[in-house]
């Protein structure tokens, strides 16, 4: 008797979990030929019902407040990113993935509907860079490349851009050469919390290359871009060479930040080549040592 | 794991706040500010991924510095001396012929506070604004 319960119960319970899970499983709902009148019949309602109500809001959207445009926006993004993280602590990672990437559309989508709400001037570089760092949290979210792909993307063509306003074409092409020479490596290297330090340095140095003292920035994102040349070939520890030389350029760049003359170059020359040496010593003396620590990290990766 | 999982969904708050938040502050600028009329000469290019918007440019020696608490010295500085304002597809086309013509009045109407970058708010055709167009 208790036995026969307790298998009621469970068949009860496993019931109630099939309904969860096909409900949040599009595909299984579909894949269930029981229900694949009803799936059809709802989805035809859904689609007509969305694309009307779309039709009525284009119909009417000059009359629209803007703020109300913009509440409107901000709601179907709240909307996805609920759906996104339901997907995701479901279980449902490929559906949640496909969710996510519509919210990172949305986020730039918004950004678009705010600057036309409020009429501001937003250049497509700036776009791009408030979509990267608006997208950034689901970049970290992503368990498929994709999204990520599109931040680095993102990041890059507005820093990119930013570099060419300054009118250094030669030296802007050859700095998008190393960004588009490192994303592999960064395609490579991604962890979610190790990445975050990566893609900050990355920016700093790239945004550093906005001071006047570019070539010196340029050379040492030339050496990156070679570096990780060879890393990629010989194997997966170059990512220390990557973030050893992004350092020496962060420091470089912020001491030729306010040069104003020769001699502040001068010193300020004497002062990177002295770091630069000393970190080549302190790599030479512990190159084993830091190898062994490297490929402990990567295997515990 | 549960943790892990319920800190990483506040990621997902982040751009929505963020926005939110921006949202916000053009609301709470826009109804704490002065209305001020400028008046500007533009045209219309197209942009396709924007749509349409008058690509204006300040009129200041035609400006009347007397507005708001000015007194006399327009704070220029407040304001981009060009932007875009963005006007409906199906009456993109009138705007752009009533702007360009050299006996019409053309301005736009500002949210202005002091020290704060100003935000075009409306776009006004000899005095009647550019929703009144077909």
């Amino acid at each position: 008797m208790v036995s026969k319960k307790t298998k009621k119960s469970k068949q009860s319970v496993s019931k109630v979990q099939e309904t969860k899970e096909s409900f949040w499983n599009l595909v299984a709902l579909f894949k269930n030929k029981k229900e694949y009148v009803v799936f059809c019949l709802m989805m035809l309602g859904v689609l007509s019902l969305l694309s009307g109500v779309g039709l009525i809001i284009a119909a009417h959207w000059a009359v629209i407040p803007a703020f109300v445009r913009v509440l409107g926006g901000l709601s179907v993004l709240g909307i996805s990113l609920g759906i996104t993280g339901r997907l995701r602590l479901t279980g449902w990672n490929k559906s949640s993935e496909v969710a996510l990437f519509c919210s990172y559309l949305l986020i730039g989508g918004n950004i678009a509907l705010i600057q036309q709400a409020y009429n501001l001037d937003i250049s497509w570089r700036d776009g791009c860079l408030l979509w990267s760092v608006l997208g950034f949290p689901l970049a970290l979210w992503a368990t498929f490349p994709l999204v990520r792909w599109c931040t680095v993307v993102l990041l890059g063509l507005g820093l990119w851009s930013y570099i060419l306003e300054v009118n250094h074409l030669v030296v802007a092409g050859l700095l998008f050469l190393c960004f588009v020479g490192t994303l592999p490596l960064t395609e490579t290297y991604w962890e979610r919390t190790r990445s975050i330090l990566f893609w900050i340095m990355w920016a700093v140095l790239f945004i550093g290359d906005f001071a006047s003292e570019q070539e010196v920035a340029l050379i040492l994102d030339g050496a990156v871009f070679i570096i990780s040349l060879i890393g990629l070939s010989e194997g997966r520890q170059l990512l220390f060479y990557n973030l050893l030389f992004i350092f020496a350029g962060i420091r470089v760049v912020m001491l030729f930040w306010h040069a104003h003359n020769l001699n502040d170059v001068g010193i300020r020359l004497i002062v990177c080549g002295t770091i630069l040496l000393a970190l080549g010593g302190l790599y030479y003396k512990f190159f084993e040592k830091l190898q062994s620590f490297l490929r402990k990290w990567i295997a515990h990766e | 794991m549960n943790k892990k999982k319920n800190y990483s969904t506040y990621l997902l708050l982040a751009p929505f706040l963020a926005i939110a938040m921006w949202v916000c502050y053009f609301t709470i600028f826009m109804e704490g500010s002065t209305e001020v009329r400028l008046p500007i000469s533009g045209y219309d290019p197209r942009n396709l991924l924007s749509g349409h918007y008058v690509a204006y440019r300040i009129d200041w020696d035609k400006a009347d510095c007397s507005q708001a608490d000015w007194k006399g010295t327009c704070p220029i500085r407040t304001f981009k001396t060009s932007g875009r304002f963005y006007v409906p597809e199906n009456s993109a086309r009138a705007i752009e012929r009533a702007i360009n013509r050299s006996d019409v009045r053309t301005e736009i109407v500002f949210s202005y506070r002091k020290g704060k970058t100003a935000i075009a708010r409306d776009l006004l055709i000899d005095g009647e604004s550019f929703r009144t167009f077909e």
